[in-house]
């Protein structure tokens, strides 16, 4: 009887003390319902894993692909009606739904954000200082290449050499010709000019339109030039982006690209399910400049009336660290937080990239990174961009016309932006 | 008795009127009213009066007066155009090849068989969604990998020694870029004017071409002066619907230049920017959205289509008359 008396005792005193320590609130203590947006399908991995150890809340789903996405949430946002109590919001239009005042101040729940990487605050954080939205992931970017090729032409396929030749525009440019010349013209160093895009818009200082004024600084001028060597000269496969070609290529035994500009997910989302027959032939390297692409942030309707059950959400897939950690290694998603980073970096061994570590490249890669270039407008001005120096590229305009007509694109579509 | 049955009358057109105030007459005021205001979507629509249609309107003369520059604003009219470039020689077009067909299968001295046969493979294309005829075509017309720029290629390149220009980009250049969607239309449409022009030339009295046959009246004046001036009605209803779909083409342009072919900036790449897409653009193709502006662009579509109608119908039925 003592002994059973003892025993309950010590396992009283040995449950009290782990309930102690920092003051946390059972996770089965929230009840309720509450329902979410989003544009892909990989949150639900998370709400699975939320739903097992919140075992009292239901998350409900609503997915609306992206060219809808924003169109879709708006009026539901304006309205109230039905809206989300938490929403994503994607790398497109993340600063316009930061902006818009429909994310809940999350500087209501304390969150201690010093371990997430500089620019997925930023971004997530309004012009007034706010914070709105956070991400469990960042983005930067690298570029991956043939391994087999490098070594036929280049001489090696070790990612620092491969690096080094690329670590410039002029680099860049020469190892391209290097690599038309020696196979004939049958391989070319990336698939168009408009792969090329990253590095440009990463290298300016300002974002587009800054202060209501539109800056187009010198690396965007030097993109022209850029731009129209590789066309001119034929160093390129004139393969649009996400054409079916483009695609096809990374499967090829004998490809006619020999490399690819694209970020974390690029790794995962595209090479991998498209390169099934080339596995183990890609290298990873720096390419002329650091740069992100892509990211999904979250936050809070702001009339949400499960704000804290909300917040439980959020909190747990971009702040916890347990739960990072399984992202990281059932996913191989690249994460938001360094400090959780730095834990796991040197877990990884891609086999696509013949063992190599893609979490230590990107690691370096991330913090790299000025989230202060997105900004309201980019995208579309980008795609402005893009089209006059398509002008200039086909021999339509000369550069002097097609920056005209750029400057006139934007003012057409913002009347409000001041065009010098 | 008499009162009640007026009610009861009352009773089976108030579905109509309910549906009707509620998906169409409401939203065309609401557009109005969203004319008249500067609205992003997400803030308050702020009342701005006519500004939106201030801005066209002076747009129109900026746009006479800078003709050739590339600076001058006023895409609206690039659009306006635009659409009138697809538009035109798809309709003649169309008019030519249903007007020959129509005549050759209710001709009465060929008396072609399988006419019924015809008529339906014809109409066939109308019959498949825009959108669909739109992906093949890009497949189709793919610049290097497409099957036609390869069927001109191919050929010519097995033969060795020849210097062969590369491979023309038809959706690189404004004017062939117009004409393939000019061309789709046409196919897409010239059934459904056949058998319009056909119902109509079966419509006209046979004792008409007796009569001109024992005057020894030819064929192609019988042709002329009997069978094109009583087409005319019929005529005028093929321009007249065509008009009013084509300055509203949207779903092929769509297709066309959300790919990566044409880009979205400069005068050469937004050859196929019609009126409708460019609506589409400015309330749900940019990221910054501008519904204001677009729901004037909708009025001024509706405005120009209602002009030219008007004057369309005006024009034929006076040339019909005439003769």
């Amino acid at each position: 009887m003592k002994k059973a008396i003892f025993a309950l005792v010590v396992v009283g005193l040995l449950l009290a003390l782990a309930t102690c320590g920092p003051a946390t609130v059972d996770p089965k203590t929230f009840k309720g319902t509450i329902s979410m947006w989003s544009f892909t399908d990989e949150v639900k991995k998370m709400i699975d894993r939320f739903e097992s150890v919140y075992t009292g809340v239901k998350v409900e789903l609503t997915i609306v692909p992206c060219e809808e996405y924003l169109n879709k949430i708006r009026p539901v946002l304006r309205s109230g009606k039905n809206a989300p109590d938490i929403f994503t919001a994607e790398y497109a239009f993340v600063i316009d739904l930061v902006e818009s005042g429909f994310y809940a101040d999350l500087g209501q729940f304390n969150p201690n954000t010093a371990d997430l990487v500089d620019y997925v605050v930023q971004v997530g954080t309004d012009s007034k200082g706010v914070l709105r939205a956070l991400s469990w992931q960042t983005t930067p970017g690298g570029f991956f290449y043939r391994r087999s090729v490098a070594k036929k032409y280049l001489g090696t396929d070790d990612p620092e050499q491969v690096g080094e030749m690329l670590s410039t525009d002029a680099k860049f440019l020469d190892t391209a010709r290097k690599l038309n010349k020696e196979s004939n013209g049958a391989v070319k160093i990336i698939a168009g000019y408009g792969d090329y895009q990253q590095y440009p818009w990463s290298r300016r200082t300002k974002p587009f339109v800054a202060d209501g004024k539109l800056n187009i600084e010198k690396p965007i001028l030097d993109y022209f030039d850029i731009a129209k060597t590789l066309r001119d000269e034929h160093l390129t496969a004139e393969v649009g982006t996400w054409s079916p070609p483009w695609f096809e290529n990374m499967n090829k035994k004998d490809p006619q690209i020999f490399g690819y500009i694209l970020p974390t997910w690029g790794l995962h989302y595209v090479l991998k399910p498209n390169a099934k027959d080339t596995m183990g032939d890609w290298g990873l390297c720096k390419g002329p400049g650091s740069y992100f692409w892509g990211g999904t942030w979250m936050g809070i309707y702001k009339n949400s009336k499960n704000k804290q059950i909300a917040w439980e959400f959020i909190k747990m897939f971009t702040l916890d660290e347990d739960t990072l950690k399984w992202w990281a290694k059932s996913t191989g998603d690249f994460l938001g937080n360094k400090k959780v980073v730095d834990e796991i970096k040197n877990d990884f061994a891609d086999p696509l990239l013949a063992g190599q570590n893609h979490y230590l490249f990107f690691a370096k890669e991330a913090p790299k990174v000025n989230g202060k270039l997105l900004a309201k407008y980019d995208l579309d001005i980008r795609n402005f961009l893009m089209g006059a120096i398509n002008n200039y590229v086909e021999g339509k305009m000369t550069k002097e016309e097609a920056i005209t007509q750029f400057k006139s694109d934007v003012k057409n579509a913002f009347p409000d932006v001041d065009v010098q | 008795m008499k009162l009640k049955k007026k009610y009861i009358g009352l009773l089976f057109v108030i579905p109509f009127f309910i549906f009707y105030f509620l998906f169409n007459f409401y939203p065309v005021i609401y557009s109005f009213f969203l004319s008249l205001t500067k609205w992003d979507g997400y803030a308050d629509p702020q009342f701005i009066g006519f500004h939106h249609y201030a801005r066209i309107f002076t747009e129109l003369f900026q746009r006479f007066a800078g003709a050739g520059k590339l600076d001058v604003p006023g895409e609206f009219w690039l659009a306006f155009v635009n659409t009138w470039r697809i538009w035109l020689p798809n309709i003649i077009l169309q008019l030519v090849i249903a007007l020959f067909l129509g005549v050759i299968f209710t001709n009465a001295r060929l008396k072609i068989k399988g006419v019924g046969f015809f008529r339906a493979i014809f109409y066939f294309p109308n019959l498949v969604t825009a959108a669909s005829i739109g992906v093949l075509a890009l497949v189709l017309l793919d610049w290097q990998h497409g099957a036609i720029n390869q069927l001109i290629h191919g050929p010519a390149s097995a033969f060795p020694g020849g210097n062969y220009p590369p491979a023309f980009n038809l959706m690189n250049d404004p004017t062939s870029s117009q004409m393939v969607i000019s061309i789709i239309q046409t196919w897409q449409w010239f059934g459904v004017s056949m058998i319009l022009l056909m119902a109509g030339m079966q419509g006209i009295p046979k004792t008409y071409y007796e009569a001109a046959d024992l005057d020894g009246a030819s064929t192609t004046r019988t042709f002329f002066q009997i069978t094109l001036p009583l087409l005319m009605p019929v005529f005028t209803y093929v321009i007249v619907t065509s008009l009013i779909g084509g300055m509203q083409i949207f779903d092929i342009p769509y297709v066309f230049t959300h790919g990566t072919m044409v880009g979205i900036g400069g005068e050469t790449g937004k050859a196929l920017t019609t009126m409708v897409l460019y609506m589409y653009n400015q309330a749900f193709g940019l990221t910054q959205a501008s519904f204001g502006y677009a729901a004037a662009i909708s009025y001024m579509l509706f405005l120009i289509i209602a002009v030219f109608s008007i004057v369309n119908i005006k024009f034929i039925t006076r040339v019909g008359g005439e003769t």
